[in-house]
This record gives structure tokens, C-alpha cells and sequence, in this order.
């Protein structure tokens, strides 16, 4: 189904196509019914394993058990998975990071297979749930509600897709380690200039004294060489859709103004 | 009454803590600090400060003098740790006071100190306006207040320059989290970090001296404080300054976390409350975007962008006229750089060829290669999207960009990857200005000569011819050609080789240019100088930047001359009537001032005291008179006078010292009763060569001035003008002169502006108005030390003033190391009769007494007259004058001498020197501390009979070794005239006179002696036409025979016959 290939438009929108998947199979209403009934603190226990989620859900005085199978990817999938992964720099350079770019969901369709269990696929069940629930309407609310939970779930931590299908985090970057020959990034610390600072005792005597370094700094209020430096360094923002510079660009521009005025204020004329 | 003004800045210790500005005060006031007794505790408990200010309406109503709208929260007490004594803690260097302290050995003691708290809004408030706004006459600042005052300036820039971000910042409340919407300096990457770290090094330590309730040290860092101010002057201001802005926060829909926090960022309480898990959520994904700004790359290397242009073609139509526009062929390759070495570069090639967990590349060491060189690029096409399209191949080397790519690349994504982290290797054209477009200035005098308003009055108009020219990479462009560059619609073209960049910007402006200026004309000496003084490299016309100066014919020479000297300078003569020889450096400074007046340009000499400015400018005025005289001779013009304004206090000393110097010139003082009015002035004036003048009556009389035809006006201690606004400057510049000269010591004392204001004088427009010398300079300079603004002010001033230090090696060199000077004084009016009273009262009695009767009325006439010409306060007191009987009453414009010296010690003070100030009277001593402390803000030292010997030694040891010890030192003759060594004073001030010379040298000696390194100056204070001219003259005739008829008292005097001694007290008619 074209839906659930459809390609996540940020990493939050993982939720999104996971329930989009979802929702081709299922009874909408049913499905929604788990929203609200998706509460973190009814949920007991969410265990996320290769092909196999558990968990128990509380309703009432009763605590039911939820077990939903989704088919894993064979040894050859993966291994055609990574080597595509791992072809193209910013795939890799991504994931390494510890970001799931959104595009890897076209390198599994380029491969025959799809990330999100769907309704159409041939050979096998798209995902089997079952619930202890007297409830026979598929998928109950308890199971809803797991589903929605992981929903939350992979939007925290995509990678948790790739364990339901089979590799986890720890095993799929070495792979791709493997064919990049690349190590695990991490942030980078620069060297800090030293600064000492001597206990007050030793400097009673300049007790009162601007050291001589004050002279160093020079300063010209001027606006920036090109508008609004700091978050175009950051980029779009993760969230919302939000075109960050242009919802904030008053607001920095009065500040530049005001800044300046007061820079170069008049003073008074004193009667 | 007198206060320091302190502000303590206390971060919070934790999340949950506040963060609090606490403005507190030293005040004077109360009675001195009391003695401890015993050993102090070995961990002393914190002890109320003894003299602060408790009271918080009195501080609020400090703050008030500052921002009368200012408002203030309650008061708190903290506890600082401050260098104490047996007598408590020092006080700051700013507090005047006349306690006496015990300085020995301080140690670090806890003090409770009150303070009020400001809430943030005040204290940016209060911070904008230190530099603004003069401070009030009672109050000083303290170092802290000073130094918080230079950071926030710091966050004026930051914010200006938008390095800041919107950001959430984690906190608790109760037992929850919450957060708070802020606003987050970034200084990480940029030149605002190196300037926080030199702001954290000169930080006094005061501003961390924070003790807890215990007095133990809370061992506040410096770096931290500096920055926790920042971040919360920054949050305050944005947050403040942003609800103005015309944003559309408030329109964003939806309840999601992002809406939230953006919505919060402007309110006034910023805390988001009551979050749930998708906050929670929202949160990690922000701080994971933020970390968008950590710098990128490796300790050991850095990811370097190297631009590589199109190989050259010749222009396709071959006649190398036409500008090309090559499409694309661009490579921006990807590099790592040796951090320790930039010649060091690895290309990615050979990154994605070998091992990807270390790399070695001649003999360095890279680890992690291939992941580093991923994790960058991948954040590089972030800033920079077209990096995207190179990073779908397996190992991406470089990108292919197109030209207009470029530019934006250059121009706007450069900059932000650098501070990410990358090195970029650009091409040198980029950032050269031969580059871009500009302008070329041409300056052609059209004269052989510099004209010379001397002999040549009217060859001086405009003889200088100037031109503008558009150019592009040195081409210059005619209208057609440049409308031919902007059709091609390329930010970057090409022409014989070289790249060159037009920025729309720039078009606009060149296209504006075209439009509005004149290109060529003609202009004086004046604006030429100005034209090529003031124009740099930084330089923008119309917002285009000059990029080329070309200054031609006799004009770069000139300006030499004049900035530097040359050798016509350096080898004048001195005028041949002057009586007395001028050193090396006086003859050059007369020929420089001579150089000006033919040039008919005004000049300010502006020598340190005691270098003789005075003769330098006799020595000008008697040439002036030969070259009057001789083209009188030839009937061209009448000889005109020349107007000397000098302060009232001096015009004895001037007619004095041209009587001296040059006999030969006609010497008028305008001063007095009976001086002329409207009906006789011109005429009297025209008999003369010189005539001086006062301040006072340049105002006054000022009809008088401006109705005759001045060949010069001369204005002595000109920095009385430095106020543009008061109404004796305005006065004398509408007095008219062929030429204008101006001495004065200190040419700035307080602010850039007077100097403006001597310049209007001098050369009236060449500093531009007083509005945009503000702008231009005034404010740049003072606020904010801007190098560019002080580089050009420097340069366009230099050929009009000429200062020399008395440390100057080529002054040094002529100068004695010991140099003494009579300083004459004028009487005031009020000196003058009561000076006059007594002489009548006394003559007759004496006449008939003998012996020893004889001998104590003159010695009580002598003194009686003595105190007057001290200060008539002195004289007219009812009761002793100590140190607690200080008459209330206004001591300034009553004694000549005082205001002198007081003139005199503010050139001392403005370089920083130190001075002795010598008196016999103990009362007198008193007087002038109280009036010194009074006037200048500082304390003064006195030592005099009373004081007991261990804090003599005290005292003494402090002059001499303390670099915070009060510059001023007042000494009894008797007691400090003898056996003291106070060789950190280089200027001795005689206040009265003693009758015997030997007495004063010794005095003299406490400087002159072993351990001066510096040359000595003398100034004797003499009233004119009193008793004191007249003992000084004798004693200066007699010399040689001093010891035998003086003797060592003033015994002799009483031998005087009535003749004499008429002759000796009587007010001279003449008495300036």
C-alpha cells in the first residue's frame, strides 16, 4: 500500500507512518479507541524483541497480557539492507550519529521488503495480535493501546523499528561499521584554554583592580554581516514544520535596533 | 557628602536557587572605623561592615540619580570577603576620606554588607546609562560596577550581532520539573568567546569575594560569573525588547510542546508548568537539534572546505574589455587539516581509502577518519544544502556548484561553518576590497605651492581639485560599462583572469552614487586635509568603500610635515629678538605653529606642563610682528594685534613672561575697573602687538573683541572651551583672527567631546558637526574602544595638535632634570581690598616704633598679609582652621593662587604624576586639602606638626610604595621639609613663599634626590604686584650675599626703614 511507504517527512513522523500502516487493517474506530486508552501508567510492561512484542495492560481491576508477532527480516534482507545503506554517505553519516533518516524506508522497498507490517503482503500475516481480553473485536483496546505506545516509542528511538524486524541498534551499526569502516561517533571535545584563577588571599592587593586584559576587548555594535547567523547554523527545527527564521525574524531584528539605540543613546540634556 | 556606588552580581548556586544584582554603597559619612585590640580569630565570623550604606531609601535614591524611574526590590544582606586591617576593611580606592587607617598587612575578613536588590530590568537599565549619563558629583563608581558595566556592553554587541538562540532550560519547582523558554547567548566558535575569557581575566576580585553566612569563601569563578551575567542580561533584554517586535507568536496554533515553548519565549514569566510526556519528548528532540551548534571535526583535525574555481578562459570576445560570466565547473572539496599544521591536508580520497579507525598522512595521525569526515558533511549540508547532492555517492570528495551557488556559499554559509567548526580554504579575492566595487579618490592641488595666507591672502581658496571614480578590480567603470556589468546578472564575473565580486548591495549603492554625488570639484587646504585624513580602508561613501587614495603633488609631503616634522621644521631658526634661547624641541614646536599660521590652519600645542608652551607661542608672535612689520613697510596691510585669552589667574605670569622674552612687543592687559570700554577699546588696542586678556572678560566684553580685526587669537589653558554648550565658548568663536592657536596641557580631560569642541575653535567643521562626531567617534571610541574609529580620529587629528611628554626621548634629552618655575598669580578683587586695608591700617603705626616693638608689628603686618594672599578665608576666620573648623563658605575665585594651583594639579593628575604642595601655614594646609579633596575627588595627604611620628612613617611609606595612594601630598614646611624621601612626586609646589631659598630647596630636595627617575619641576607661587613679587625680587637681586643680609629668619626685615618697606607691601598699580 502506497501509504505506508510513504516517507516520514521528519524523524517525529515516525508515529505517524507506523499508525498510517496500522490503520490499513484495522477497524479505524477501534484503533482510535486505543488512544485513549493509551496511558503510560496503564501499561505495566512493554517488552520490544525481535518478531515479538509483550506487554500487560491494566483495565480496571484486571490486568491483561498482549502479545503482537511481526515477521522478522531473513540474515540475507539485512545484509542487502546495510550494503545499501552503507552506500550512500549520508545514510550512513545519519545513523551513525544516531539518526534514522527518513529516506531508509525506501532502502527496504528497493529491496522487496517493507519497514511497516502491511495488509497486502503475500507471503505472510502482516502482524498477529493477541490479548487476554474477553473482547473478540481485533484489535481490542489493550491492543490498540500498545499500539499507540509504541507509536511514542519509535518516534523516541527509531531503531526500535529495525529490532521488531529482527536487528537491533548494537548489531546493525557494527555491520554497517563493517562495510563503511567506520567507528562510532561521538561529540567532539575541543581543548579548553586554561584559566586560572588565584584564591583571594594571594590578590588583597589588587583587591579593587580591572586587570590589564580589559584593554583586549574591543568591541563594534554593528548588526551581523548576514541576518540571523545562529539559527541558520541550527537549520529547520525538528518539530511542527516550523519555518523558525521567519516566525522569529522581528523579534531578532527589534532586538539588533534596540541594541544599537542604546549603544548610542543620546545622553540627557541635564537642566 | 561622598559614596562609591558598588553592584554585586550573585548567580544562583542550583536550579532551584535565584539569582539576584545587589547595588550597595561605601559612604564617608558616620564616625572613622574604630581600632581592633588583640588577635584577630583565626576564622573570623562575618561582622557588619562599618561604613556602608543601610539605608535603602538612601541607596534607592543613588539609583534614582541614575534612572528616576528606576524601580527596586528589598534589602538583603551578604557577606563579602575584603582585605582588612586592625581598623576594619580598606575602603575602595574611589572613597575620599580623611580617616586615618592602618594599611599594614590586610588580611582576607567576611564583612555583612546591606544591599538592595535590583531586579533585572533595572540593572540593565542602570548599566545603559553609566556610559550615558555624566555621574552624579557625590557619587563614584566602584571597580565592580565599572567592570559589570564593560560586560554588559559586551551583551550589547552580542545581541546586536544575533548570536543568540531560543532554547528551554530545565529548573524544579515544588517537586516537579519545569522549564523555562529562554534566550541563549552563543559564544562557543565565535571572537565573542575570546572576549568573555579577557572580561573573566581582568575581573576585579571583588566581584567574587561571595562568602556564606559561616564568612566562608563561596569560591566563585570568574569565567562563571561572567557568564551567568550575560546569559541573564541576554534573556532579559530579548525577552523585553522582542514583545515590541511586530512577530506573530501569538497567532501560532495548536497545543503541541513546540507552540508552547515559542509562545512562552516573550512572556514575562517564562516557566512552563504542568508538563507531560510529549513535553518531555519535545524536549530531548530540541536539545538534539541544538546540539546542531556543537562545534564539529576532531581535537587532532579539523574538516576543511577548500573552493576551487573553473579553470581560466579568456573572455570569449578576446578584447579583454568585456566582464565573463563562466556557469559553473566550481569544486568544493572536502579536506581534513592538521589542527597544529594547515599545510597538513588529507584529501577525502584518500579518507575513504584507507582504514577507517586511524589514518596516517605524513607522520600525522588521524583517527577515525572516515566517521569524522561523514558526521561533517552530514551537518555542513545543513548550513549548506547543495553539499546534499555530493553524499549520495559512497564516498563523496567534493561537490560541483554552479556560480551563483558560490556566491551564497561565500557569502552566507562561510562564515556559519567556521564558527561550526570547518576550516575553509577560500580563494584570496574573496575578501579583498580591490575585488569588489568601490570607490577611487584622486586629490590634485592645482598649485605649485601649499598656499600661504601670509603673503598670498587670497591664493588660499580652494586650491585643491578632487575626483571620484567607480571602479571594479581597478578598472574604473564608465556609466555604459557598468550597465553592461549589472545586465550580466552575476554576483561573480570574471575579466583578464581575475574574479570579481559585485554584491547587490553594492550595485544599489553604485547605482545611487551615479545618481546623486558630484564627481569632481574643487576644495580648500582644510577639506582636502580632511578628505585624506579621514578616508580608509573602512571607509564607506554612499555605502560603496573607498578602495584607492591617491594624493598627488605638494599634498602627501605637507602632511608629513605637519604630522611628523621634517627638516624645513627642524631647521628654522628662532625669532632673532627673543630674549632667550629655545631648546631643539621648543624651536620645532614654534616652526610647526609657524607652519600652521602660513598654512592658515588653526594649531593646538598641547605639550605637558612645564615643556614652555608660553615661549614657543612668544616666539610665533614676534615673528608674526617682524612679518607684519615688513609688508606694512611694503604698505599691504596695517599691523593687527593678536588676542591672548588666558585664565585671570595667569595674566600676571603672561605679561611677565613676555616682558622677559620679548621686550620688544606692545603688551595691553585688559583687565580690571578701569579697563576700556566700547568708546576708547579699538582705539587703544591698535597701539599694541599683544592683548590680554580673561576668560571671563572675553565673555563679558565680548562686543568689545568681536568689533576688531584680530591678526591671531591665542587661547591659553584652552581646555576652559571644552564645553561646546557654555556660553564663554561660544563667545570667543565669534571672535574673528587671521589665525587661531591653542595651548593647553590637557587637550582631553574627561570626554572625546572637547576635543571637538577646540576643533570648532581651531578649524571649525574639520571634526564634521558635534552630531555626527558623536556618532562617528565620541561614542565608538569612549563606549566601546572601537579600534577603527580610534585609528582614523588619531590620524585626522595628528597635524593639528603637537604634544610632547616630558618622558619623550626627544625632549628628554634637552630638557634639566630639575626645572623651576615662578607661577604668577592674580589677585582677586576681594584679596585685593582687604590687602589694601591692612597695608593702610599698618604703615603709620609702625613708622613711629623701634627696637623690638618694630620688629612684631612688621612681622605681624607681613603675616596678616601672607594669609590673605593665601586665602582670604584664612585671614577673615574667627576661630583656628583644623581639621574639624572648616569654614563652610565657597572656597574657589577668592585667591589666586588656589585657583592656579588647582589648574595646575589637574594637569598633574590627567598624566597620571604625583605632587608635593608646600605651605608655612598649618591652616593653610587644611584650606587646601578640604578644596583639593573637594575639586578633584581623590584624598589628600597632610603631614604637619600634629601628626605623631609612627604615622608619619606610615603615611610616608604609603606615598611612596602604594600605587593606589593619593596623588596629592600636603606638607607643613617646618615638618616636611627636612630629611623625607618622596621621590614618587616629580612636582613640587611652593605655596608661599619663605624667605630664605635654602629652605624651600631642602623642601625642594624630598623629590630631587636618589631614587628620581624622572625630571623635577618647581613651581614657586608668587602673587603679582604684592609683597611677594617684591621679596622675590630681592631676594633675587641679592643672591649672591643672601647668608649675610638675610640671614635665616625674617629678622631683617625688621631693619627695613619705612621707605623700604612701603616699598615692599605696597599693591603695585599694576597688578597683573
Amino acid at each position: 500500500m502506497a501509504t505506508s511507504l510513504s516517507t516520514p517527512a521528519t524523524s517525529s513522523s515516525w508515529s505517524h507512518a507506523w499508525l498510517e500502516a496500522l490503520a490499513a487493517f484495522s477497524h479505524p474506530g477501534r484503533l482510535r479507541r486505543g488512544q485513549q486508552f493509551a496511558d503510560r501508567r496503564r501499561i505495566r510492561r512493554l517488552e520490544i524483541r525481535p518478531g515479538e512484542i509483550n506487554a500487560d495492560v491494566r483495565d480496571g481491576d484486571q490486568t491483561y497480557h498482549v502479545v503482537i508477532h511481526i515477521p522478522v527480516f531473513d540474515d540475507a534482507t539485512w545484509e542487502a539492507v546495510v550494503r545499501r545503506l552503507a552506500s550512500q554517505a549520508l545514510y550512513s553519516a545519519r545513523l551513525l550519529a544516531g539518526e534514522m533518516p527518513p529516506e531508509v524506508v525506501e532502502v527496504f522497498a528497493e529491496v522487496g521488503v517493507t519497514l511497516f507490517p502491511v495488509a497486502a503482503d503475500p507471503e505472510t500475516e502482516p502482524l498477529q495480535a493477541t490479548c487476554t481480553c474477553p473482547d473478540w473485536e481485533v484489535p481490542c483496546k489493550h491492543t490498540a493501546a500498545v499500539y499507540y505506545l509504541l507509536a511514542e516509542r519509535f518516534d523516541e528511538d527509531p531503531f526500535l523499528l529495525f529490532l521488531v524486524r529482527g536487528r537491533s541498534k548494537e548489531q546493525l551499526l557494527p555491520m554497517l561499521r563493517r562495510y563503511r569502516q567506520v567507528e562510532t561517533a561521538e561529540p567532539v571535545s575541543m581543548p579548553v584554554p586554561e584559566f586560572k584563577v588565584a584564591p583571594l588571599a594571594a590578590v588583597l592587593d589588587r583587591y579593587w583592580d580591572m586587570g590589564p586584559s580589559a584593554g583586549e576587548v574591543s568591541l563594534r555594535i554593528t548588526p551581523p554581516p548576514t541576518p540571523f547567523p545562529q539559527l541558520k547554523r541550527l537549520g529547520p527545527p525538528p518539530f511542527d514544520h516550523l519555518d523558525l527564521i521567519e516566525l522569529l525574524a522581528p523579534i531578532y531584528e527589534t532586538v539588533t535596533a534596540q541594541a544599537m539605540a542604546w549603544a548610542f543613546q543620546n545622553p540627557e540634556k541635564t537642566p | 557628602m561622598h559614596v562609591v556606588l558598588h553592584l554585586h552580581w550573585r548567580p544562583s548556586a542550583d536550579a532551584r536557587g535565584e539569582s539576584t544584582f545587589l547595588l550597595w554603597a561605601e559612604t564617608r559619612q558616620g564616625p572613622p572605623p574604630g581600632r581592633l585590640r588583640g588577635r584577630p580569630p583565626e576564622r573570623p565570623r562575618p561582622r557588619p561592615h562599618p561604613f556602608v550604606v543601610t539605608d535603602g531609601a538612601e541607596l534607592r535614591g543613588y539609583l534614582q540619580a541614575f534612572d528616576p524611574t528606576a524601580i527596586s526590590g528589598g534589602m538583603e544582606s551578604f557577606v563579602l570577603i575584603m582585605p582588612s586591617t586592625r581598623t576594619g576593611p580598606l575602603p575602595s580606592p574611589e572613597l575620599v576620606h580623611a580617616w586615618e587607617l592602618d594599611r599594614s598587612s590586610p588580611e582576607p575578613m567576611p564583612w555583612v554588607i546591606p544591599g538592595l536588590r535590583l531586579p533585572p530590568e533595572t540593572t540593565v537599565r542602570l548599566l545603559g546609562r553609566l556610559g550615558v549619563h555624566p555621574c552624579p558629583e557625590h557619587l563614584s563608581l566602584g571597580a565592580d560596577l565599572r567592570f559589570w558595566h564593560l560586560v554588559f556592553n559586551l551583551v550589547l554587541a552580542i545581541l546586536a550581532r544575533q548570536h543568540y538562540i531560543p532554547t528551554l532550560v530545565a529548573g524544579e519547582e515544588g517537586s516537579g520539573t519545569t522549564y523555562r523558554a529562554a534566550w541563549q547567548p552563543v559564544l562557543e566558535g565565535s571572537a565573542f568567546e575570546r572576549d568573555v575569557m579577557a572580561l573573566a581575566a581582568a575581573m576585579p576580585p571583588i566581584c567574587r569575594a561571595l562568602a556564606d553566612e559561616t564568612g566562608a569563601d563561596r569560591q566563585c569563578h570568574p569565567l562563571e560569573l561572567v557568564r551567568t551575567f550575560i546569559h541573564t542580561c541576554c534573556d532579559h533584554l530579548v525577552r523585553t525588547w522582542g514583545q515590541k517586535a511586530p512577530h506573530r507568536l501569538g497567532y501560532l496554533h495548536g497545543r503541541s510542546p513546540a507552540s508552547l515553548w515559542l509562545k512562552t519565549l516573550l512572556l514575562p514569566d517564562p516557566t512552563i508548568r504542568e508538563v507531560d510526556s510529549t513535553f518531555a519528548r519535545f524536549v530531548d528532540e530540541l536539545r538534539a537539534w541544538q546540539r546542531n551548534l556543537a562545534p564539529i571535526g576532531d581535537a587532532a583535525y579539523a574538516i576543511a572546505l577548500r573552493l576551487l574555481p573553473p579553470p581560466l578562459r579568456p573572455s570569449p570576445n578576446g578584447t579583454g574589455e568585456g566582464f565573463y560570466v563562466p556557469e559553473g565547473g566550481w569544486q568544493l572539496e572536502y579536506l581534513l587539516q592538521a589542527r597544529d599544521d594547515a599545510n597538513i591536508l588529507v584529501p577525502a580520497a584518500e579518507v575513504w581509502r584507507g582504514p577507517g579507525d586511524s589514518l596516517v598522512y605524513q607522520q600525522r595521525r588521524f583517527d577515525r577518519p572516515q566517521e569524522k569526515l561523514l558526521a561533517g558533511l552530514g551537518r555542513a549540508a545543513q548550513i549548506y544544502p547543495p553539499i546534499a547532492r555530493s553524499l549520495k555517492a559512497p564516498a563523496p570528495t567534493a561537490v560541483e556548484l554552479s556560480t551563483r551557488e558560490v556566491y551564497t556559499f561565500l557569502r552566507e554559509a562561510a562564515p556559519l561553518l567556521e564558527q561550526s567548526g570547518f576550516s575553509l580554504i577560500l580563494p584570496g579575492w574573496w575578501e579583498e576590497a580591490g575585488a569588489r566595487l568601490g570607490l577611487s579618490y584622486y586629490l590634485t592641488p592645482l598649485t605649485p605651492n601649499p598656499p600661504d595666507v601670509v603673503n598670498d591672502p587670497t591664493g588660499a581658496e580652494r586650491p585643491i581639485a578632487y575626483r571620484w571614480e567607480l571602479v571594479l578590480g581597478n578598472i574604473p567603470l564608465t556609466r555604459s560599462a557598468f550597465a553592461e556589468l549589472v545586465a550580466l546578472r552575476s554576483p561573480l564575473v570574471q575579466k583578464d583572469g581575475r574574479w570579481l565580486r559585485l554584491d547587490p548591495e553594492q550595485i544599489e549603492a553604485a547605482e545611487h552614487f551615479w545618481g546623486r554625488q558630484s564627481f569632481e570639484g574643487r576644495m580648500d587646504l582644510r577639506q582636502a586635509l580632511r578628505a585624506a585624513l579621514s578616508l580608509d580602508e573602512h571607509s564607506l561613501i554612499a555605502g560603496l568603500p573607498v578602495v584607492q587614495k591617491t594624493i598627488e603633488g605638494w599634498l602627501p609631503a605637507l602632511i608629513k610635515r605637519l604630522t611628523e616634522g621634517d627638516d624645513t621644521l627642524r631647521q628654522m631658526p628662532q625669532p632673532p629678538n627673543l630674549a632667550g634661547t629655545l631648546r631643539p624641541y621648543q624651536r620645532f614646536g614654534y616652526a610647526w605653529l609657524h607652519e600652521h599660521r602660513h598654512l592658515g590652519l588653526g594649531a593646538c600645542l598641547a605639550d605637558d606642563m612645564g615643556l614652555g608652551k608660553s615661549i614657543q607661542a612668544i616666539a610665533l608672535l614676534l615673528r608674526e610682528k617682524a612679518e607684519s612689520e615688513r609688508s606694512t613697510d611694503n604698505g599691504r596691510t596695517a599691523a593687527k594685534p593678536t588676542l591672548l585669552i588666558c585664565p585671570t589667574s595667569l595674566l600676571g605670569n603672561w605679561r611677565r613672561e613676555l616682558e622677559r622674552f620679548a621686550p620688544s612687543l606692545r603688551v595691553f592687559v585688559h583687565y580690571g575697573a578701569d579697563r576700556p570700554r566700547e568708546d576708547t577699546f579699538a582705539a587703544t588696542v591698535a597701539g599694541y602687538d599683544v592683548v590680554i586678556t580673561s576668560y571671563t572678560l572675553a565673555r563679558r566684553d565680548n562686543p568689545l573683541f568681536t568689533g576688531v580685526a584680530w591678526s591671531g587669537l591665542i587661547l591659553d589653558e584652552a581646555q576652559k572651551i571644552k564645553n561646546p554648550e557654555i556660553q564663554v565658548t561660544q563667545a570667543i568663536n565669534r571672535i574673528p583672527a587671521d589665525f587661531r592657536l591653542a595651548l593647553t596641557g590637557t587637550p582631553i580631560e574627561n570626554q572625546l567631546e572637547e576635543l571637538w569642541s577646540i576643533f570648532h575653535f581651531l578649524n571649525k567643521g574639520y571634526l564634521g558637526s558635534q552630531m555626527s562626531f558623536r556618532k562617528q567617534f565620541a561614542y565608538p571610541i569612549e563606549r566601546y574602544h572601537d579600534p577603527v574609529a580610534t585609528a582614523r580620529l588619531q590620524r585626522m587629528v595628528r597635524p593639528f595638535i603637537l604634544r610632547r611628554l616630558k618622558s619623550d626621548p626627544r625632549v628628554i634629552q634637552d630638557l634639566p632634570e630639575r626645572l623651576e618655575m615662578k607661577v604668577y598669580c592674580t589677585l582677586t578683587d576681594e584679596q585685593a581690598e582687604l590687602y589694601r586695608a591692612i597695608v593702610e591700617e599698618a604703615l603709620p603705626r609702625v613708622r613711629d616704633l623701634h627696637g623690638r616693638a618694630r620688629r612684631i608689628h612688621i612681622f605681624n603686618l607681613l603675616t596678616r598679609l601672607k594669609q590673605v594672599l593665601n586665602h582670604p578665608v584664612q585671614y577673615l576666620a574667627t576661630t583656628p582652621i583644623d581639621a574639624h573648623h572648616i569654614p563652610a563658605e565657597p572656597l574657589a575665585r577668592r585667591s589666586g593662587k588656589l585657583d592656579r594651583l588647582v589648574e595646575m594639579l589637574e594637569e598633574v593628575l590627567a598624566v597620571g604624576d604625583r605632587a608635593l604642595i608646600y605651605t608655612q601655614f598649618a591652616e593653610t594646609g587644611y584650606l587646601l586639602v578640604a578644596h583639593l579633596q573637594q575639586q578633584f575627588g581623590v584624598p589628600v595627604l597632610y603631614l604637619h606638626g600634629g601628626i605623631p611620628a609612627r604615622q608619619r612613617q606610615q603615611m610616608i611609606a604609603q606615598f611612596q610604595e602604594n600605587p593606589h595612594a593619593p596623588p596629592l601630598f600636603v606638607l607643613t614646611l617646618k615638618t616636611g621639609g627636612l630629611g623625607l624621601n618622596l621621590t614618587a612626586a616629580n612636582h613640587v609646589f611652593h605655596y608661599d613663599r619663605w624667605w630664605n631659598p635654602a629652605v624651600e630647596d631642602q623642601a625642594s630636595d624630598r623629590v630631587y634626590r636618589i631614587g628620581q627617575i624622572r625630571n623635577v619641576q618647581i613651581h614657586k607661587f608668587i602673587t603679582a604686584g604684592t609683597v611677594e613679587e617684591a621679596i622675590d625680587a630681592l631676594i633675587e637681586r641679592k643672591q649672591g650675599l643672601m647668608g649675610a643680609i638675610i640671614g635665616t629668619e625674617e629678622s631683617w626685615l625688621a631693619d627695613l626703614s619705612d621707605e623700604e618697606l612701603a616699598a615692599l607691601v605696597t599693591l603695585s598699580r599694576e597688578r597683573v
